[in-house]
């Protein structure tokens, strides 16, 4: 399926469920495109392979509130170890979303090792996720997201995407000001409900 | 007598119960941890501790994350990792506690240092290396030489929150129990 195809699903779901949502690599400029209305909503950017990780604190951080992360396969692999470290969390509210392409998008579409050889669903269940599926119809993926999202996590959900060419198109809002205004918002959540996270 | 000219006094052993009243004291609720040899007896006490959350990582690019999750939603972790486990993960630490602004305060474990001789004189680059990298790239180091250097624990931790940064606290030799 296209990214955007991708994308419109997985921003559609943060936003009905509210979710603290973390974008890495090449889905930050289409995601900015489709939903830049959602205010608990981050990047990261110049650090390829903590996008998920980051997301683990959020889960541990906030463990009423959904945690959807969008990682590349090729990010993904430049911290592998984080499936295991989240497995090992049993991190119940945390859904990581591989847009697997099978290439380095941002870098010239430089293939991906394991690209045709490592199974990211079969990973993910090893490192103990307790759900992971892989999609490669966007009607199948849009008819289980919600459903995945609120099953007892992690949840590894796999898309296979189609390589494009690199986006130019760069949020202008920086990775430290989100990280600030989340956590304003996360800090005013604790005051008005202080059992909630 | 170092190299400097400096009378040079040995680090004394960190308690572990002491380390632990400083992250009370810091109000500290999570410790994000990739084991170190040095910080043992710490890592013993934390875990027996019912006050601290205790985050496990498979390696410091990862707990950097972590620590970064915990700080949005509104908590205080603190890193407890190894000196050769920051020469893995400097470019974690650039762009995120760096770049990204996140207060990310770390207990460092100087693996490999033997108190005859100042860290900086040591033959071993994993630990004459780590003061001067951590310098290199900004983030505030000090070195833990003694209990009472962990009375200034929660300034270090205040600061790092102001400044939206990383420091460092460099634990030197193998905590006490």
């Amino acid at each position: 399926m296209r990214k955007r195809d991708a994308l419109e699903i997985l921003t559609d779901v943060c936003r009905r469920r509210a979710a603290l949502s973390v974008a890495t690599m090449q889905a930050v400029p289409v995601w900015h495109e489709l939903a830049p209305d959602l205010p608990l909503h981050m990047d990261m950017l110049g650090c390829m392979g903590s996008a998920s990780s980051f997301g683990l604190g959020l889960a541990l951080g906030a463990p009423d509130r959904p945690v959807v992360v969008v990682d590349g396969d090729g990010s993904l692999m430049m911290q592998l170890a984080t499936l295991v470290s989240i497995g090992h969390a049993r991190a119940r509210n945390l859904t990581i979303a591989v847009m697997r392409n099978g290439t380095y998008e941002t870098s010239g579409n430089q293939p991906v090792p394991g690209a045709e050889t490592a199974d990211l669903v079969a990973l993910a269940r090893a490192a103990g996720f307790q759900l992971a599926e892989r999609f490669a119809e966007a009607s199948a993926l849009r008819e289980r997201i919600d459903g995945l999202i609120a099953a007892p996590g992690p949840v590894m959900v796999v898309i296979d995407v189609a390589p494009e060419e690199p986006s130019e198109k760069w949020p202008t809002l920086s990775m430290k000001q989100q990280f600030q205004d989340v956590r304003g918002a996360m800090l005013r959540q604790r005051e008005a409900a202080p059992t909630a996270t | 007598m170092s190299q400097s000219g400096l009378e040079f006094v040995p680090p004394r052993p960190l308690s572990a119960r002491r380390m632990i009243e400083a992250l009370r004291n810091a109000a500290v609720s999570h410790v994000v941890v990739v084991p170190d040899t040095y910080q043992k007896s710490f890592l013993s006490a934390v875990d027996q501790a019912n006050d601290l959350a205790v985050v496990a990582a498979c390696t410091e690019d990862e707990a950097l994350g972590v620590n970064a999750g915990l700080y949005v939603t509104g908590h205080r972790p603190i890193l407890s990792i190894q000196n050769n486990g920051i020469f893995a993960c400097l470019n974690t630490l650039r762009g995120i506690a760096l770049d990204g602004a996140v207060p990310t305060v770390m207990l460092i474990g100087l693996y490999g240092y033997k108190p005859d001789r100042p860290p900086e004189e040591s033959a071993l680059r994993m630990v004459r290396m780590l003061e001067p990298t951590l310098t290199t790239w900004g983030v505030p180091t000090r070195r833990l030489t003694s209990d009472e250097d962990l009375a200034a624990f929660p300034q270090v931790y205040e600061e790092a929150l102001s400044r939206r940064g990383p420091s460092a606290l460099v634990v030197p030799i193998p905590t006490a129990a």
